[in-house]
């Protein structure tokens, strides 16, 4: 055998282990800010989560859709403060082969919770908070990676100023909402068929079924006919468990008249 | 401005647990046939294990929840637990990138006794609607899907998640071995998407 093709044999004989062998961290940058620049006794402020994703990767929203895993958040927070629940923004759909549908991020992302600080917070030292943060990225391979981020504050009576302020209005403005009133002129929802009346065009609107270890959410289809979008779907329950849909509120994402990507919160039907 | 109506919330009740039709493996109906190739290159069909309880597992080295499975020793010692009591153990890789060769490499590498069948154009994938890897399937000695789903409860790629789960797959599989109901014939799956072509 010529040593060439000998090599190449050899070549293929090894396994390719690439995917475990990378780091999820060198492919996600994680870091915890505030929008503050102190904490001020008794006073609650918002703090985000933000991952900056390779390009052509993703990690996922609290319902990955048909694989993946959400990013999981644990908070590390002094005696005393207490931390809202996680508020993920408005994801966005990927469609891999075989027709695997993912929700999710690219790029870029920022979880918001928002603090409360308790009123005995000493005002000498400055407050660290932290949390533990996993998450799973994947492109043609999944890789989980983990950080623990902190933050240090001071304590302050009252020369708290805001922060990062634009990166927190764009975070919050994607969070859906449940105030459905601005974009919508009205909006209904029947054994699955939610119907929404926009007051402004919109387009690029997808429906974001809730996450459910016990609902199977299928056959999604997004109709657009100039400002009425009907989205039809089937909920099923897993054998042997009854289904109920009470709780479970989807998301409806869209792309407003100015750019801007949004979601509305879908309360889910009551079974 | 929310129209949901009562009749209407009925009828979305009764949908649930009706079910739809579709072409995937259900719970209850005739697992799909197929004849694949092991790491050996010897073709593995469903049909030469009529009788006996078979368990099919999705497949893929690179995904990290199915490495936390190998790793720690888990599956294969499942599967060998199990192949006492004459259960078979199959994998099915339906990885586009999938070869005999690689499947023969990694099964040494990780002392996989069990066949890792070859589904490189992922049609016994998509028969089962197989989504992700570890996607579980245990076919009972009537060749009928006796459950779908998770492997166990804890959707996690960190090895110390197993201990703490409730292996699903092995539950179900003692049930089916006493001749019981299966309790939770179906569980949503996690893991990697399956990497079809």
């Amino acid at each position: 055998m010529p040593f060439f093709l000998a090599m190449f044999l050899a070549a293929l004989a090894i396994p390719t282990f690439v995917a475990h062998a990378q780091d999820g961290k060198g492919l996600v940058k994680a870091e915890l800010l505030a929008d503050t620049t102190a904490i001020v006794p008794g006073k609650s402020f918002n703090v985000g989560i933000r991952l900056t994703v390779e390009p052509a990767w993703h990690v996922y929203w609290t319902n990955p859709g048909d694989a993946g895993l959400p990013i999981r958040v644990t908070w590390k927070l002094p005696e005393g403060f207490t931390a809202s629940d996680l508020q993920f923004p408005t994801p966005i759909k990927f469609v891999q082969p075989g027709d695997i549908v993912g929700y999710g991020y690219e790029q870029e992302v920022m979880l918001i919770a928002t603090i409360n600080a308790p009123v005995g917070v000493k005002l000498t030292s400055p407050v660290v908070l932290s949390a533990d943060v996993k998450w799973l990225v994947c492109k043609d391979v999944c890789i989980p990676g983990k950080a623990t981020i902190a933050l240090d504050l001071p304590a302050s009576g009252d020369d708290a100023k805001p922060a990062n302020q634009e990166l927190f209005k764009t975070w919050t403005d994607r969070v859906p909402t449940a105030n459905v009133l601005a974009p919508l002129v009205d909006l209904s929802h029947n054994a699955g068929q939610i119907r929404l009346d926009w007051s402004s065009d919109v387009t690029e609107v997808q429906f974001f079924p809730p996450a459910s270890d016990d609902v199977t959410f299928s056959d999604i289809d997004v109709k657009q006919a100039g400002r009425t979008t009907t989205i039809t779907y089937k909920a099923e329950s897993l054998d042997g468990k009854p289904a109920s849909l009470s709780g479970l509120n989807g998301v409806v994402g869209y792309i407003d008249k100015d750019n801007h990507r949004r979601g509305i919160v879908v309360p889910g039907v009551k079974g | 401005m929310f129209k949901t109506g009562l009749f209407a919330l009925a009828l979305m009740a009764t949908a649930s647990f009706t079910g739809f039709a579709s072409a995937e493996a259900k719970v209850g109906e005739a697992a799909p046939a197929f004849s694949l190739q092991d790491q050996d290159g010897k073709a593995v069909s469903l049909d030469e294990h009529k009788g006996k309880v078979v368990v099919l597992e999705w497949f893929n080295e690179e995904c990290p929840f199915v490495v936390k499975h190998y790793k720690t020793g888990n599956m294969n010692a499942l599967a060998a637990k199990y192949a006492e009591k004459d259960v078979v153990w199959i994998a099915v890789n339906s990885s586009n990138f999938t070869t005999n060769d690689k499947n023969k490499a990694i099964a040494e590498k990780w002392s996989i006794k069990h066949p890792i069948l070859n589904d490189a154009n992922g049609a016994t994938g998509k028969a089962y609607d197989a989504k992700t890897t570890p996607d579980m399937f245990i076919i009972n000695k009537d060749g009928k899907v006796a459950y779908k789903g998770a492997i166990d409860s804890i959707k996690d790629s960190d090895s110390e998640s197993i201990a703490k789960a409730t292996n699903y797959v092995a539950k179900a599989l003692d049930e089916v071995l006493a001749d019981t109901a299966v309790s939770q014939a179906e569980t949503k799956p996690y893991g990697c998407s399956v990497k079809y072509k």
